[in-house]
């Protein structure tokens, strides 16, 4: 059985073996490509099928399509396909590669000539010559374009930045649709995009526009919001559309055909239809902008809630801030509260939730604080200002919560209680100049010195003080290096005076008189004078007539003092004393 | 004869009284122009006291204030400098000329000097020259209470001996730190910039080299002036012309 086996297997027909031996001698023939187009006169939505055929090749040929994509868009491909034919005994092999392209451009265009590398040869293409007829030319119809378009529909050509605006494509078509694929969505670069509807099989409806009956369906709605000001392009959507084209060609039907296929059969083309460019002018907010202005554009309310007023220390406390409105509500920044110091602040939890259904965008932002307050106290929750810009009135408008305050009780059954609550240091909470002073200043006259009433007052009072000792001093001096010749330049009107006045006693104060009327002439220290020391005292300065009455006089007095009632008489003797002083002061 | 002399009494007077009111009001106006936020209103009444050779720190201190809510930052920091010449000492005119610095750009490194020195500069520029005037003097009229009282009185007792010598000792050295602060204020003049940015030449002209760049609201040492251009001095050495709009002088 075994040995039946293997002589099977090795009885193989020797014209077969020769055959499969000779295949890829008889397909490497000499090497042909060659390129070609399905039409080269299209409309600028039409497709067209590039196709290079290889012959005498028995691998595909690697083509570098770069070159072709300045004037045509790719759409598909490439395709592949292999044939063998057998011809008059000879068989021969073609391989095809194919694409579809669609033209960027109208008017005569050139594909160009590609070069297609096989093992290690390079061969090169034709180019072939294109026309593309204008779509308003309408010269060559494989339907008429106005059967099949695509309107792209901004609601507003001038928007403010934040404003929204929405965007829609709508497709038009006279004719029956097989299939409809996206080949480029539009790119809406400086906008922020929210899609509002972009059905996965878009649904048409019936419309009349000028008396034709067309189907329309909405493939994409967007709202857009500008992002910054100024031009903004939005670049077009591209559709490829496998249309049915109802077929004239009856000729050709086959005995097959009748039982298999529609009697009008269609066959179907490509086409691919494009919106154009929108440009978008997106204006400048109007100025003065306020100064917290996040960027909020629409019009919208706010609401502060919170779930309880009166709480205790260490209780947690749920503040809520509400948004609710229409316009761009999630691009821009929430207004950030700052909490009072002694509420401890949670991170916010924040949610939207975008109305369902609707073309403007609106929603609700709620952003949830909890707040834990740390101290006892009356706390005032800070007012929320939230300015926005209304589009619709062109006007600035600013909410603002309305003011909430919690009274915070002491709790007594938490353990960490904040003992000095009653002192505490003033915090700073932003830094600005301080206020003017409104009283009326003593003003200072320009350039004045820097000497003033004062200081001038002081230095002379100085001088005064220093000098006062000194003075003083001198002056003292002066009086006591004077004093003698005053008391002897007063001596003999002091004796005068004296003499006037003695009414009785006569002799005994005539004596003392004289006595002292000497002292204070000659400045005698000693008071104890009597008429012998007189005598020796004026004996060299006085005449010797005069100190002998001197003498007598004195003498005379000293006998009356204790023999009362002699001598002379009383007047008699005075203005003796008078005459004989007078003459002594003279004569001193 | 007697009526003129009463007339010219009369108006003298007049002038004397008129004088004092015209800056009490402008002052009054210039406040109220504040309070209304008009900025520009209160600026100029506060110029004109100014300009009518009146000045006092509030004034500066208030002119500060309008400057910088009209976002003029130099001319702010001039103000409140102004103001400080007069009050070293103001907290307010040192808080709001603080608030003021931290919104301009320059930021220049002050080379450390000698301690000392440092403490000494610091001292110095915490006063008046007429504090000074008046410390020194007011010691030395109590050093002179003490010598006369001590050679009337009481004789020469070491303990008052010693006080009166330190007095007077204090004094003399009062006074040199004023003949100091007044040579040092005659010969050295500063000011501040007042545009946002200006730039420093090396010859008075436009035609000359820029060599740095000031911003609003630094304080820079005058040198020397030629034409409308003044050589400025830098805390930190830099030299260069600056076209003498640009700053005003403390």
């Amino acid at each position: 059985m075994l040995d039946m086996q293997k002589r099977n297997h090795h009885k193989i027909h020797p014209a077969l073996l020769i055959l499969i031996l000779w295949i890829p001698v008889l397909i490497r023939g000499e090497i042909v490509i060659k390129a070609t187009v399905d039409a080269d006169r299209l409309l600028p939505n039409e497709t067209f099928t590039y196709r290079i055929e290889t012959s005498g090749s028995d691998e595909f040929p690697a083509i570098d399509i770069s070159p072709a994509l300045n004037n045509f868009n790719l759409i598909s491909g490439p395709g592949q396909q292999t044939n063998f034919q057998w011809i008059n005994g000879k068989m021969s092999g073609t391989r095809t590669l194919t694409w579809t392209f669609n033209p960027k451009k109208t008017g005569k265009l050139v594909f160009p000539s590609l070069s297609a590398q096989i093992g290690r040869k390079i061969f090169k293409t034709q180019p072939i010559s294109i026309q593309v007829a204008d779509a308003r030319s309408n010269t060559i119809s494989t339907g008429s374009a106005e059967d099949l378009y695509l309107v792209v529909e901004p609601d507003k050509k001038q928007a403010y930045p934040g404003e929204q605006m929405t965007i829609t494509y709508k497709l038009y078509t006279k004719v029956s649709l097989r299939g409809i694929e996206y080949i480029a969505r539009p790119k809406t670069i400086g906008f922020w995009r929210d899609d509002l509807y972009s059905p996965s099989q878009p649904q048409f409806r019936d419309v009349t526009i000028d008396g034709v009956r067309y189907k329309v369906a909405t493939l994409y709605k967007a709202a857009l919001f500008p992002t910054k000001s100024g031009q903004i392009k939005i670049t077009p959507m591209v559709v490829k559309c496998q249309v049915e084209v109802k077929s004239s060609r009856q000729s050709r039907r086959s005995l097959f055909d009748d039982f298999f296929a529609d009697p009008f059969a269609a066959r179907t083309i490509t086409k691919v239809i494009q919106t154009d460019t929108v440009v978008i002018d997106i204006k400048s907010f109007p100025k003065p902008q306020p100064q917290n202005f996040s960027g909020a554009v629409g019009n919208f309310q706010l609401e502060a809630k919170i779930d309880r007023r009166k709480v205790k220390t260490h209780e947690a406390v749920a503040f809520k801030l509400i948004l609710k409105g229409t316009g761009n509500l999630n691009l821009f920044e929430f207004p950030d509260p700052e909490f009072p110091t002694d509420l401890e602040v949670f991170p916010p939890t924040s949610e939207y939730k975008k109305d369902p259904f609707r073309d403007d965008i609106s929603g609700t932002i709620t952003r949830e604080y909890i707040l834990i307050p740390r101290a006892v106290g009356q706390f005032d929750l800070p007012q929320i200002v939230f300015p926005f810009f209304n589009p619709k009135t062109r006007k600035w408008h600013s909410i603002k919560t309305r003011p909430i305050t919690i009274s915070v009780e002491s709790n007594r059954d938490a353990l960490i209680e904040n003992t000095n609550l009653t002192k505490e240091e003033v915090t700073l909470l932003s830094k600005d100049i301080r206020y003017i002073k409104t009283g009326i200043p003593r003003w200072y006259s320009t350039g004045r010195g820097s000497l003033s009433f004062m200081i001038i007052i002081f230095y002379l009072l100085a001088i005064g003080l220093v000098l006062t000792p000194g003075a003083i001093k001198n002056f003292n001096n002066y009086n006591e290096s004077t004093f003698g010749i005053r008391r002897s330049g007063r001596a003999l009107k002091i004796a005068l005076g004296k003499l006037d006045q003695i009414d009785d006693n006569v002799h005994a104060q005539i004596t003392g008189i004289a006595y002292h009327y000497l002292q204070d002439k000659l400045n005698l220290k000693s008071p104890n004078l009597a008429p012998d020391t007189v005598n020796t005292i004026l004996a060299e300065r006085i005449s010797a007539n005069l100190l002998d009455c001197l003498h007598t006089l004195l003498v005379n007095c000293d006998a009356a003092r204790y023999a009362p009632g002699s001598v002379k008489h009383d007047d008699d003797i005075l203005t003796e004393a008078r005459s004989i002083i007078m003459s002594l002061d003279s004569e001193l | 004869m007697k009526r003129m002399l009463l007339i010219t009494i009369v108006i003298a007077c007049s002038g004397q009284l008129a004088g004092q009111q015209i800056p009490d009001s402008l002052w009054i106006r210039g406040n109220q122009a504040v309070g209304n936020k008009q900025y520009d209103q209160a600026t100029v009444a506060y110029e004109q006291i100014l300009r009518q050779g009146y000045e006092h720190e509030t004034l500066y201190f208030n002119l500060g204030n309008v400057y910088y809510r009209s976002g003029k930052l130099g001319l702010a920091i001039w103000a409140y400098e102004k103001g400080l010449q007069f009050a070293p000492n103001n907290t307010d005119l040192k808080y709001n000329r603080d608030v003021a610095k931290a919104g301009i750009k320059d930021r220049i490194e002050i080379p450390e000097g000698f301690l000392l020195l440092d403490l000494y500069r610091a001292l110095k520029k915490s006063f008046t020259l007429r504090g000074i005037l008046f410390a020194s003097s007011l010691l030395l009229l109590l050093a002179a209470g003490i010598y006369s009282t001590q050679k009337l009185r009481f004789g020469i007792t070491p303990v008052l001996s010693i006080i009166r010598n330190s007095l007077l000792f204090f004094s003399i050295l009062l006074h040199l730190v004023y003949l100091d602060k007044s040579l040092e204020l005659s010969d050295r003049q500063e000011g501040i910039i007042t545009t946002a940015v200006t730039e420093a030449r090396s010859t008075p002209s436009g035609l000359g080299k820029i060599l740095f760049r000031v911003h609003e609201g630094l304080k820079v040492e005058l040198t020397q002036t030629q034409d409308d251009w003044v050589e400025i001095i830098l805390l930190d050495g830099k030299k260069g012309w600056v076209y003498s709009g640009a700053m005003r002088t403390l």
